[in-house]
């Protein structure tokens, strides 16, 4: 944890958006507003009151593309900033694909998706993230491992050095370190998938 | 959102009743508010939602852009058709529910 004067950074790894929030709204809650954040790792937080401000997360995809999805974030930054909050910065490996709104609590409830239509279409968004990026690490994965055998059998070869025995391993790891990742992505799915059934549900007795 | 003859959601009735002057997003989450009195608050995840489906469908369309490039939205003709077609169904609703409770208590009643 890096601390400077009134502002602090931490290392947090969270599996879901909904961790992500959980995480963010407990800062708050201590007296630490977000103000920066980088590839979903870094957080960077200021000094403000406990409990002065509700942070929501969100996601900017647009299932009918990278158009639409860009659209979708302009609109909702433009929606949520007339509304009174604040879009924290974020840098991310995928092309922004979350968005991190502060409000100040005084100015009341602070919610995003506030009908069950916007839940589902929020969560259907939160699953196929991690079922897209899921299907990409477990390729990268078998890449890894194919390569990591492939080097292993060079090193095996009457020519084979130890610079084979060393790209061999790091590949080895990269795939260990894949599949983690891998599984990270993939255990949320089932929970985002019982929210949706839930929500359809009650949209059958209720809006 | 259901079809067109079938139920609208609150949130869609008030922005479309909402959109029968210009006005930009912010201003129908005011407006919604407004005319609920303060009951309905619209997130902007339901707005953008609830926008995108009813442009889809031409019950809304775009009428220009406010300053600070704030898209401005207003009803069609076929929004309209829908707020009507919505009002009378809530009426059915009401005058049936009204006559039922009203029987069955005067039944009770006279028991």
């Amino acid at each position: 944890m890096k601390k400077k004067a009134n502002r602090i950074t931490k290392t947090v790894i969270c599996l879901t958006i909904d961790q992500e929030e959980e995480y963010l709204n407990k800062m708050c809650a201590q007296g630490w507003k977000p103000v920066k954040i980088m590839l979903g790792l870094w957080f960077t937080f200021e000094k403000c009151e406990p409990g002065e401000y509700i942070v929501r997360v969100t996601t900017g995809i647009d299932p009918k593309g990278s158009k639409a999805s860009r659209e979708r974030r302009e609109r909702m930054i433009e929606f949520l900033t007339d509304s009174g909050a604040e879009i924290v910065p974020e840098t991310n490996v995928d092309a922004k694909t979350r968005i991190y709104a502060v409000r100040p609590a005084s100015m009341g409830d602070f919610e995003i998706n506030t009908d069950i239509d916007a839940l589902i279409a929020d969560y259907t968004a939160r699953r196929r993230y991690h079922i897209g990026w899921s299907v990409a690490t477990a390729l990268l994965f078998v890449v890894g491992l194919l390569e990591g055998t492939w080097m292993a059998t060079m090193y095996r070869a009457p020519e084979g050095t130890y610079v084979d025995l060393a790209c061999a391993c790091l590949e080895f790891i990269a795939a260990a370190l894949l599949l983690l990742t891998f599984v990270c992505l993939l255990l949320p799915i089932p929970s985002y998938t019982r929210k949706i059934r839930k929500l359809k549900e009650q949209r059958q007795i209720e809006e | 959102m259901n079809e067109s003859k079938g139920a609208l959601t609150e949130a869609v009735y008030y922005i479309l009743i909402s959109l029968y002057t210009p006005l930009h997003g912010y201003g129908v989450i005011q407006n919604v508010e407004k005319l609920s009195g303060g009951r309905v608050k619209l997130g902007a995840g339901t707005l953008y939602g609830a926008i995108n489906t009813l442009l889809t469908r031409g019950w809304i369309v775009e009428c220009g852009e406010s300053g600070e490039r704030k898209k401005e939205y207003i009803i069609t003709q076929s929004g309209r058709r829908a707020v009507l077609d919505e009002i009378d169904r809530l009426q059915e609703l009401l005058d049936n529910g009204r006559q039922v409770v009203s029987e069955t208590t005067q039944t009770q009643e006279t028991e």
